[in-house]
């Protein structure tokens, strides 16, 4: 609708300042979508929530594994809000602990995932020919194995714990970002502007950094902010077979582990790390959702 | 080569492959440029006209190097482009600039235009900070653009402006050859006329030469000294605008002339309606033209392919019914 | 029975926006008479296409809204009518066909069943079809095959060889041009009375662009239609339209003959227009653009909308709409310069 968007041509030679106008327009769309406000805002809370809890929780030690049999399998009250567990410890000061850990976690494979197949996609989609081939065979392979039994399998093979979490879940995280940036890299390649950049006497690696990946940024930061939900809830399916923190560490997943042989009678001991680990996913797909309307507002129409 | 030219280009040829059958195996070329030879004059403008297909925008890419030729010379200068290796035709690009078709998109959404302007200095003569921006101001002025557009991003233009960015990130390394692929096809009216009058102005002050590949006769004709009409990847008639638009000898240069819409309902001009279109594909003998030509055959247009001649002091027509001058 | 088929008057349609409102049409006038070819020109913005698709009611509401005016067809405003009328209103009397031919065809399915679909549709709405008041109709099957053979005479009607043939054919298999002609063939499939062509050769070739204003042409005598021709080449209306109407930022700004109009253009923006296209007789250096840019249409320039750019402009051009004054005959301008306060 070409009427349209021209009356968008902002008046040049009134002088207004308009460098941040895409990005005004961007939190005005983002403002108007009530779930990604709620989204954000949930997380808002719960990045505070794991900043303060060490200092606020009622028992903080229980974190590190204090014991306390005599008060086990007690119901939610006031003095132990979420209940306590099959020693004694409180649910509550343990999942509030347990949320800067899957922070840490998701943050941290995200990051390698992303760092990993945003480099394999940009080359294999901007020199093509079979440099692409090799690396996208090898990313297929990951892809033809289910991500789980692969995380599982790395994470078995590097040994228990939560740091080899982290990489074997990144290690098969990574093809689904390479693959999102071959694709973009591939119609961006095609671009005038990336034609205009060659014929000005552009290198390679110039026009991958200045021209083509600045402009692949925003499908690529709406997908991270995605998936955060999704690896978070994959370190907790790895905990939750043991494979990931070993206890006492306040891991969510874990946690849920500890609860099963006692649901539902004591129900709330899983539960309410169940709903933590729900409660970030959900956040993060509603700012997921919200951001790609702020960034990428085609992709919706 | 004359002495006076400042392109001269020698039998280019570009096919692309043509890949088909169950494995996809080559199975022939696609001859988009095909055997292809011109030259431009220093500080002249040569049109390179054709309807969509007839290879025009591919020779362009060719002589910016954005494609590599199958065959054939381009000679800048006399050093011929094909044979340089990519580190001298990096340092041949400040000589050698193109201007695209669509504005917008010609641009990065994500630079200033002081980054976009700026970009070509730095990589041809390192220049930064102060005096990149003294030149890049300068160069906004000369293409008519003010200088509080330096910090403002490309979709914050009109199309007439953005074109005016291009032409400005093209004169900042002072090239003396400009390719113009179709540089106003996607502006109306109005703007066209502006930045037709730009080129023209700028052609006069600092000594260029264009290359202007274009579908707009009426456009060409106000712009170019001379003109070549391509037809399926070949060149069927080259001569100077003057002698193009009064005497055209081609059959598809006539058929494509009369068919200007002239802005003028009392011009009765006789208009050719051609047969068909370029889905017709190519004959495998004969003149590429003939199955849609309109004009009176003999029977050599289906089993010779007329060669491009010299008909009379420098007016070269492929054709059948105009012999080479004696 | 008036003579004009078509008459829109004062049509405002506004767009709701982030930025604000944008006035897009403000106050357009436009008349088209029985058999006549109507071109409507203007720039990119000017609202032509608009004024173009609020006759069908083609126009998403929201984020447009038509806030005054009317869509008079055959003396009846369209913009009263409810939705399923007007359904049955755009298969018994409107064909559209647009600039892209490509992204009009559906990829998927052949010639032949996207042409007998369109007839079938029309005749599905078309109370005029014999038997339709009565609740009697033909089976399907002789239905389709009434809708097959007329798809075939649609073929070669707007001139497409061995239509019976390539109708079996999918779109990619034909040009640019031959998609034209199939969407002109669409266009036609229910006999309308208006043709509404928005920019119908802007993406093809010049050569099939005279291919393809000539069959338009030939179409118009054959069947005795009206076209409402839309375009920003003036080339174009010179040798196709009878009648032209000039737009500019969402009014109508000059309307007359084609003749009368480039002989003697007098908005100055039409003059300027004219004088921005290159012909046979333009000096090297000779051509003038119009200075400055198109207006904002969320903060339009209030009074005359071209006033920041007219060469003429006048104190009151600044604040008041220009009316519309007659200069001769049919044509007239709305320009103050030719109004009794100058």
């Amino acid at each position: 609708m070409a009427e349209i968007s021209s009356s968008n041509v902002t008046d040049l030679e009134s002088g207004a300042p308009v460098r941040w106008d895409n990005l005004r327009r961007g939190l005005y769309r983002f403002r108007s979508n009530t779930l990604s406000m709620v989204g954000l805002s949930a997380l808002l809370i719960i990045v505070v929530i794991a900043i303060i809890a060490p200092f606020v929780v009622p028992f903080p030690e229980d974190a590190e594994g204090a014991l306390h049999v005599t008060e086990r399998l007690q119901a939610p009250s006031s003095v132990h809000p979420f209940g306590t567990d099959k020693v004694g410890r409180d649910i509550f000061s343990r999942v509030l602990m347990g949320t800067g850990l899957a922070f840490r976690v998701g943050f941290v494979i995200i990051v390698l995932a992303t760092t990993i197949g945003v480099s394999i996609g940009g080359i294999a989609g901007y020199f093509g020919g079979w440099l692409d081939e090799i690396l996208m065979r090898i990313t297929d392979i990951f892809l033809t194995v289910p991500a789980l039994v692969l995380a599982i399998a790395i994470t078995a093979a590097l040994g228990n714990g939560i740091t080899n979490t982290m990489i074997g879940i990144s290690l098969v995280w990574w093809p689904g970002f390479a693959r999102l940036t071959r694709s973009l890299v591939l119609s961006l390649r095609e671009e005038p502007f990336v034609e205009a950049a060659f014929g000005i006497g552009a290198s390679n690696m110039r026009i991958i950094f200045r021209h083509i990946l600045p402009n692949a940024v925003s499908p690529i930061i709406i997908k991270m902010t995605t998936d955060f939900g999704f690896a978070v809830l994959t370190a907790a399916a790895l905990g939750f077979i043991g494979l990931g923190a070993q206890p006492p560490t306040p891991e969510w997943g874990a946690m849920i582990n500890d609860g099963r042989s006692y649901f539902p009678d004591e129900w709330w001991i899983a539960t309410f790390p169940g709903m933590a680990i729900w409660l970030m996913v959900f956040s993060w797909n509603l700012l997921g959702d919200g951001l790609r309307d702020v960034l990428d507002p085609r992709a919706r129409r | 080569m004359p002495s006076d030219a400042l392109l001269e280009v020698r039998n280019l040829k570009k096919y692309f492959p043509v890949h088909g059958g169950l494995l996809n195996r080559k199975v022939g070329d696609f001859k988009a440029v095909d055997d292809v030879s011109f030259i431009v004059p220093r500080g002249k403008t040569l049109g390179l006209v054709g309807e969509s297909g007839s290879g025009k925008t591919t020779i362009g890419k060719c002589i910016t190097r954005l494609i590599r030729p199958t065959d054939g010379e381009i000679l800048f200068n006399g050093v011929d482009l094909t044979k340089l290796n990519n580190r001298d035709m990096r340092k041949m690009r400040s000589e050698i600039q193109m201007i695209y078709q669509a504005p917008a998109a010609s641009l990065n959404g994500r630079m200033t235009v002081g980054q976009i302007v700026g970009e070509p200095l730095l990589l041809h003569e390192k220049l930064k900070g102060a005096a990149a921006r003294q030149r890049v101001l300068e160069l906004l002025h000369v293409v008519g653009l003010k200088e509080e557009h330096y910090y403002r991003y490309p979709h914050e233009f009109s199309g007439g402006q953005q074109q005016r960015i291009g032409i400005a990130r093209a004169l900042a390394v002072q090239p003396s050859f400009l390719v113009l692929d179709e540089p106003t096809s996607a502006l109306d009216v109005s703007v066209q006329a502006q930045i037709l009058n730009l080129l023209q102005d700028l052609q006069d002050r600092f000594n260029l030469t264009y290359l202007f590949i274009s579908h707009d006769l009426g456009v060409v004709r106000y712009v170019c000294d001379e003109v070549a009409l391509l037809y399926l990847g070949k060149i069927v008639e080259v001569a100077d605008v003057q002698t193009i638009f009064e005497e055209p000898k081609h059959p598809y240069t006539q058929a494509l002339i009369s068919a200007i819409p002239e802005p003028d309902p009392t011009d009765e001009k006789e208009e050719i309606i051609l047969k068909g279109d370029l889905s017709l594909s190519k004959p495998d003998v004969g003149c590429p033209f003939a199955p849609r030509c309109h004009a009176a055959k003999v029977s050599e247009c289906d089993t010779i392919e007329p060669p491009l001649v010299d008909t009379d002091g420098g007016h070269r027509v492929a054709c059948h019914l105009h012999p080479e001058a004696v | 029975m008036s003579d004009n088929l078509l008459d829109i008057q004062n049509l405002h349609l506004e767009f709701h926006t982030y930025d604000g409102v944008a006035k897009v049409l403000a106050g357009v006038d436009l008349t088209v008479r029985r058999g006549d070819v109507v071109g409507l020109v203007g720039e990119t913005g000017c609202g032509k296409s608009m004024t173009a698709l609020a006759v069908p009611r083609l126009i998403p509401m929201p984020p447009g809204k038509i806030t005054a005016g009317q869509v008079l067809f055959n003396g009846e405003d369209l913009l009263a009518k409810p939705d399923d009328a007007m359904e049955q209103f755009r298969a018994q009397h409107l064909g559209m066909i647009f600039q892209d031919p490509t992204t009009n065809l559906n990829p998927l399915f052949t010639i032949r069943e996207q042409l007998v679909d369109a007839v079938l549709y029309q005749r599905a709405n078309d109370q005029r079809v014999p038997g339709r008041w009565l609740g009697w109709l033909p089976s399907a099957k002789q239905m389709r095959k009434e809708a097959y053979d007329r798809a075939v005479e649609l073929m070669r009607l707007v001139g497409i060889p061995d239509g019976d043939k390539r109708i079996h054919e999918y779109p990619h298999q034909f040009s640019g041009g031959m998609r034209q002609r199939v969407l002109i063939a669409m266009a036609l499939a229910g006999e309308p009375d208006l043709l509404i062509a928005d920019e119908p050769t802007t993406a093809l070739d010049v050569t099939i662009q005279a291919q393809i204003l000539r069959l338009i042409k030939s179409l118009v005598k054959q069947f005795n239609l009206t076209v409402l021709l839309i375009t920003h080449n003036l080339g174009v209306v010179a040798k196709t339209c009878e009648t032209v109407a000039v737009m500019y930022a969402g009014r109508v700004i000059e309307k007359a003959p084609v003749r009368e109009l480039f002989k003697n253009p007098q908005h100055p923006y039409t003059q300027g227009l004219i004088n921005a296209v290159p012909t046979k007789y333009t000096q090297r250096g000779g051509l003038e653009g119009i200075p400055g840019l198109i207006p904002n249409l969320i903060d339009a320039p209030p009074g005359c909308r071209f006033h920041p750019r007219c060469p003429h402009v006048m104190d009151v051009c600044r604040e008041v709409v220009p009316g519309e004054f007659w200069i001769a005959g049919e044509h007239s301008v709305y320009c103050h310069l030719y109004g009794d306060e100058a």
